[in-house]
């Protein structure tokens, strides 16, 4: 039993993570990006061919991953969301969002293959048990960007001014705050994210190609029970459904897995549309 | 291949344009019957989800193509193939089997390589009277009575599962059996499969499971088949990852149970993935006589003789994936070859007669017998239960008998 | 799209049956592919409803369209039913699955609408895989052909392609009616949906359900096709397929579609050696389309000549009839997407800051060459509602206080606004005016304090309830829908007043051509009283921003309110617009209808109301005759700036 609830706390940790990807670039542009569970798999690939293939330090090839999901967040934000913001047509960045998360994951196909691949061992610890670094290191990765996040959000000035332009954009530029860089920014901090606890779950997941789907549904229901825009919620969320995942397939094998946690999905937007955390949103007008 | 560069761009220009569905077609007979190609329509899923083995396959039967036409070709006729990558879709595969069917006019078509396509396929192929070489392994593809041209030249899925089930239980003894299986179409139906022969042999399973492919952590699953007193594992994926997974929580939790099944588990694809090569000890997977190397570290010569020669298109050094995939494809050619040249026609009654009465036809993957009744040209002698650590030039050692 | 019912219709069903023949000149392996496109178009037909026109990304049909393929399958292997009968319970199952699907999801924002439905599909193909006994489980099952004559391949191409044919038919015949007319609304601004009264969950319902049904049937013609299925067989990426398809044709249009479906289901056909890179391929086409032409294939095939139409002369002219005849088949949107969208951005900035600057006279600020095309007419006094409201009665806020956060918007806010009478309401910015129109019109709820309309409590009713009770409004930037024509925009308001439901829409039924009938007479009554009778057959994107209030005027008195919400209706118009404003609002007074005035422009507040309201940081500081309210230090102080 003890096994099945690390798992599922290990497994909440990844949804979390992109959970909080998704808070990142919400922020700032109020756009829920498709991108999230991708970035996270982007760290996980980049990983072990920085490690495996190009033979760097471990430490050297962890940096090297951050620096590339940081990238990749700016790219997203430049190419798929900052044009189409400056339309009017409010579903756009759901297309354009989409159609980069395609490019992503058919291009680690055709690079990287459609086999899942090592990813390397990071800590010298013998294998199996409780305290396998595979289940420590995306959990402590999750609460340690977790607090980051928070102490980044209320200690700094650029997290101050994230707050400030995702409560209330108009203003913020009104007063001169350069939302563009600003938002650029939060982009490339979710990237970095998802490709910080992409790389320390890569000894769970493997580095595989079509990881990035599946996270981002799961992070988003994640995001969905726990509440947009909250860290804590982020966290709860993914726990909870990581552990109700983990507890359904012990008990019910995994031929219905995907079919409870969606389904879960479905009821709880049914009865609680705003999430745990969440505040139902006010202005339409 | 410049041929089949020149089919593919008219079949492009004939596809965009509506107007193109008007063209008439250029009518395959007419000509003389003496310098007619036979054309091989070939329905390999080169890339998608199933693209590895495909590609495998598809090496073979190049090779054999080439061989044969460098040959003077089947009794002075060249063969032409028509291949088409299906991308692992059905729908796909649906569509290409109509254009090699009635667009491109082939005699033969054969795969799809993977069950999932072909179940839509033969249908079709069979409906057009086109002799069909089946590559899929699911049994509900070949029925004489429905499908009177459709042959298959692999085992079937109940060959492998008695495979392992022959080893597990009648050799090694076990009779307390735990069945794995994922999540997938084939994952699902095998396990179900399985489970019924299995307890057939007059064993019993103790514990049955399914499991999404990707899920990170087996633990629980692994721990409750030892709780429940397995002394075998059974395992039914095509997914490296998770019997890469399975074998790592065995080992992880230092239970020493035999693990049977599914090739995946011998793919060198695992080898990377597993936590420690000693995880890899104490699996059978299954394989064929024909792929193994015997007492004496030799492969019967056949097979020897084949790797020999397509070893430089494939960068000369070792193979470094199953090489019955290379046979298999290779044996397609041959077995083609074979009938043509035995009815001295592609007249698909013709071929059908010969193919009916093929008893022992030595291919290198297999001896294949096809009879009136029975359409499955693999015999179960040909299947063999290998050691999974042992893989070496993309064959293996047998298990211990 | 106008909406005028099939005037060029026989062309149309020649070009359709040329279209569908077409395919029977070549082989099989083209019937095969025709027989494909249909039975795919039969799904996007009305997926283009639920995407295109109603705005809702559904990314689940494959899911619909996998419930349909197994219902015939399973029906039909079972001898349960003929196949016939077979396909028309596979609608039935698509389309209840539609509708419990769309009940909890439609209700939600556009991102979790479209992972609900994900999420759907992913349960509908778990369930393939798991439920062997029923479906066969990973190795599928066989699926029948349709009897005699439809089991050849040329028998079952025709059946599918006429099925496809009147799927088309009859989405085309929706988007003409006031159905239409609703979902589009509802995809532009809900908010402006509800502010006619269209209530936006019942028509996504509506349309989502039918496009289960379609999906359903296309289910069961795809499986007949396929002749056997698998879980397999319905990938994610197919929706995807779907999807682009629409997103690449265009919104808002049907032939863009469908040339979006025929291209990319012949493309892997044509370059397979590359299908390697068609995942890929699908990528990087919907970015460069989402990117480079959002309006899609239907704005490219549309966009340059259209803006030539709308330059000709009002009302005539061989051009703009070949526009409207290019619209009638649903061929794009007459309009440059990029330049509407830019023009809308600066409209929005210059209303932004005549309110940052807390000019009272907006109208300096108004966008340049704005003087309105409707000279010819004088007056207003021909404005006539297109029913007489009854007299007398009030609509009152009774203490009403709201928050936002801790910011207190209203607190203890009463008003009573009487029939036949103009109510101004007047308050520097921030001062709680919009928050009171809001609540007034059903958009925010209230913290405290009641809301009545003739003595009736309707606080609690939704905001599409009030338009349908006699409470009309307009808003502060001009919400039109841009690709409809003016007279379209304005029919739009009429939604109370049309009876067809969705399926007499579909069939363009009786009642459907009455509803048409007697809309358009309507708005054509109240353009002509408001002087635009001549602008009523152009796109409204082509409309300067005081036309565009005249319209929206218009659109609200299509149900005869005996209310009407003002939002600031001067700000952006010439001193003579402002002048015409007033005597429209003069002639709706004399008609009995009371009219709520939030404005900013003093000298119209002043001129026109019979009582004003001052509201200071959402607390009401005087009501009284203009007079009273114009001599009270308070408001001098707070809000004339003395």
């Amino acid at each position: 039993m003890l096994s099945v609830i690390l798992s599922g706390i290990a497994l909440g940790a990844i949804y979390s993570s992109v959970a909080m990807v998704y808070n990142l670039t919400y922020a700032t542009s109020r756009v829920l990006s498709i991108t999230a569970g991708f970035t996270f798999m982007i760290g996980g690939v980049l990983g072990a061919y920085f490690i495996d293939i190009a033979k760097l330090q471990p430490i050297v090839g962890f940096l090297a991953t951050l620096v590339a999901g940081a990238l990749l967040g700016l790219a997203i934000e430049f190419v798929a969301v900052r044009r189409v913001l400056e339309r009017s047509d409010q579903h756009l960045w759901l297309l354009s969002t989409l159609a980069f998360s395609t490019i992503i994951q058919q291009v680690v196909a055709l690079t990287w293959g459609t086999e899942p691949r090592r990813f390397p061992r990071l800590f010298k610890q013998d294998f199996g048990g409780l305290l396998d670094q595979k289940y420590w290191l995306p959990i402590g990765a999750v609460l340690l960007v977790a607090a980051m996040l928070e102490l980044f959000l209320r200690r700094t000035i650029i997290g101050k001014l994230f707050v400030a332009v995702s409560d209330d954009t108009q203003a913020a530029v009104a007063r001169g705050i350069p939302v563009n860089a600003v938002r650029a920014a939060s982009y490339a901090l979710a990237g970095t994210v998802g490709s910080l606890t992409g790389f320390a779950a890569g000894q769970l997941t493997f580095a595989y190609f079509a990881l990035g789907f599946m996270l981002t549904l799961n992070g988003f229901i994640a995001l969905a029970i726990g509440g947009l825009g909250s860290t804590a919620g982020a966290l709860t969320g993914g726990l909870l459904l990581g552990l109700l995942t983990a507890f359904a397939t012990h008990f019910f094998g995994g031929a219905f897995q995907n079919s409870i946690s969606t389904g879960l999905l479905i009821i709880l937007l049914l009865a609680r549309p705003q999430g745990l955390f969440g505040v139902r949103a006010a202005r339409m007008v | 291949m410049k041929d089949i560069d020149r089919k593919g761009l008219t079949i492009s220009r004939r596809a965009v344009t509506a107007a193109a569905f008007a063209m008439p077609f250029v009518p395959a007979k007419g000509r003389a019957a003496s310098a007619e190609p036979v054309k091989i329509g070939w329905l390999p899923s080169l890339t998608g989800a199933l693209a590895t083995a495909a590609i495998g396959f598809d090496h073979g039967v190049r090779f054999g193509v080439e061989e044969a036409n460098k040959a003077g070709g089947i009794d002075g006729r060249p063969i032409e193939l028509v291949s088409r990558d299906t991308g692992s879709d059905p729908t796909n595969a649906v569509n290409l089997a109509q254009q090699l069917v009635f667009t491109g006019k082939v005699n033969f078509v054969a795969g799809p390589v993977n069950s999932g396509e072909s179940l839509a396929t033969v249908p079709i192929i069979a409906r057009a009277h086109i002799p069909n070489l089946v590559t899929g392994a699911v049994e509900e593809l070949i029925d004489p009575v429905k499908y009177p041209l459709a042959f298959r030249v692999v085992n079937t899925t109940t060959q492998w599962i008695s495979v392992a089930n022959d080893y597990g239980i009648k050799q090694l003894g076990k009779h307390k059996i735990a069945i794995v299986g994922d999540t997938t179409g084939y994952g699902t139906s095998s396990a179900k499969r399985a489970v019924e022969m299995v307890k057939a042999m007059g064993a019993e399973v103790v514990y049955t499971v399914l499991i999404d492919p990707n899920k990170t952590d087996l633990t629980d699953e692994i721990s409750k088949a030892r709780d429940a007193g397995s002394e075998a594992v059974m395992v039914w994926t095509a997914a490296s990852g998770l019997a890469a997974r399975l074998l790592n929580t065995r080992g992880d939790l230092g239970w020493n149970v035999p693990i049977i099944g599914h090739p995946v588990l011998g793919a060198p694809s695992i080898q990377q993935l597993l936590n420690k090569p000693s995880y890899w000890d104490n699996t059978i997977t299954i394989g064929y006589q024909s792929m193994s190397f015997g007492p004496d570290g030799k492969l019967p010569e056949h097979t020897q003789k084949l790797i020999d020669a397509i070893r430089p298109q494939l960068g000369s050094g070792p193979i470094q994936f199953n090489f019955w995939w290379i046979a298999l494809g290779y044996d397609v050619v041959q077995v083609i070859s074979h009938a043509v040249r035995t009815a001295k026609s592609t007249d698909p009654a013709d071929i059908r007669k010969v193919l009916n009465n093929t008893k022992d036809f030595p291919g290198v993957f297999a001896q294949y017998t096809w009879t009136e009744t029975n359409h499955n040209g693999v015999p179960d002698s040909s299947m063999a239960a290998n050691l999974a650590n042992s893989f070496k030039d993309g064959c293996y050692k047998l298990a211990p008998r | 799209m106008t909406m005028r019912a099939l005037g060029s219709g026989p062309m149309q069903f020649i070009l359709a049956a040329l279209i569908i023949l077409l395919p029977l000149l070549g082989g099989p392996y083209a019937v095969h592919l025709a027989t494909l496109i249909a039975a795919y178009w039969t799904l996007i037909a009305g997926l283009n409803l639920v995407v295109g026109f109603t705005g809702q990304l559904s990314v689940g049909h494959v899911g619909l369209l996998a419930v349909g393929a197994y219902m015939f399958a399973i029906l039909t292997a079972r001898n349960i039913v003929g196949p016939e009968v077979a396909l028309v319970l596979a609608g039935v199952t698509g389309g209840l699955c539609g509708l419990l699907l769309g009940l909890p999801s439609l209700r939600l924002p556009g991102f979790y609408f479209a992972m609900t439905t994900l999420a759907f599909t992913i349960i509908v193909v778990e369930l393939a895989v798991a439920l062997t006994d029923v479906t066969g489980g990973g190795t599928g099952v066989m699926v029948s052909a349709f009897s005699p004559p439809m089991d050849t391949q040329r028998g079952q191409y025709l059946f599918t392609a006429g099925i496809a044919g009147v799927v088309t038919l009859m989405t085309v015949l929706v988007t003409r009616s006031m159905w239409g007319r609703a979902m589009v609304s509802v995809r532009e601004s809900e908010v402006m949906a509800a502010s006619v009264g269209i209530p936006g969950y019942r028509v996504k319902l509506a349309v989502f359900t039918f496009s289960g049904v379609v999906a359903g049937v296309a289910g069961a013609l795809f499986g007949a096709l396929q002749t056997y299925i698998t879980p397999d067989t319905f990938a994610f990426d197919l929706s995807l397929f779907f999807f682009i398809c629409i997103i690449i044709g265009g919104k808002g249009s049907i032939i863009g579609p469908f040339i979006g479906t025929v291209v990319l289901t012949l493309l892997p056909e044509a370059v397979s050696p590359l299908a390697k890179y068609s995942h890929l391929f699908y990528g990087v086409l919907l970015l460069a389309v989402v990117l480079l032409i959002p309006g899609g294939l239907g704005a490219l095939i549309d966009g340059p000549r259209a803006a030539k139409a709308n330059d000709a002369s009002p009302g005539g002219g061989l051009e703009s009839h070949l526009a409207q005849a290019r619209q009638a088949f649903g061929l794009g949107r007459p309009r440059d997407d990029l330049a509407a969208a830019a023009a809308g951005q600066s409209m929005t900035q210059s209303i932004a800051s005549t309110r940052t600057l807390d000019g009272l006279d907006a109208s300096q600020h108004s966008p340049g060459g704005s003087a309105m095309r409707t000279k010819s007419h004088g007056s207003a006094a021909s404005l006539r509602l297109p029913h007489p409201v009854a007299a007398g009665g009030s609509l009152e806020a009774v203490g009403v206080s709201r928050s936002f956060d801790a910011v207190k918007a209203l607190q203890d806010v009463s008003l009573t606004a009487q029939r036949g009478t103009v109510h101004g309401l007047i308050g520097p910015n921030g001062s709680g005016k919009t928050t009171l129109l809001n609540i007034l019109s059903g958009y925010y709820a209230v913290d405290s304090g009641s809301v009545m309309l003739d003595g009736h409590n309707i606080t609690r009713s939704p905001a599409n309830w009030r338009p349908r009770h006699g409470i009309g409004r307009t808003f502060q930037t001009p919400r039109v829908i841009p690709e409809l024509t003016v007279l379209d925009n304005v029919m739009a308001g009429g939604w109370s007043e049309a009876q067809a439901t969705f399926v007499e829409a579909l069939v363009s039924g009786p009642r459907a051509i009455r509803d048409e009938r007697k809309l358009r007479g309507t708005a054509l009554a109240l353009l002509s009283g408001l002087g635009l009778r001549a602008l009523a057959e152009r796109p409204a994107n082509a409309m300067t921003h005081a036309e565009l209030r005249f319209v929206e005027i218009a659109r609200a008195l299509m149900h005869s309110p005996g209310f009407i919400l003002l939002d600031e209706p001067a700000s952006g118009l010439t001193d003579t617009e402002i002048d015409r404003l007033g005597e429209v609002i003069g002639a709706l007074r004399r008609q009995g209808v009371g009219v709520l005035l939030v404005e900013h422009h003093t000298d119209l507040v002043f001129g026109a109301s019979d009582v004003v309201t001052t509201l200071n940081f959402g607390r009401v500081i005087r009501t009284g005759t203009p007079d009273e309210v114009r001599a009270d230090p308070e408001v001098r102080r707070v809000y004339l700036g003395e």
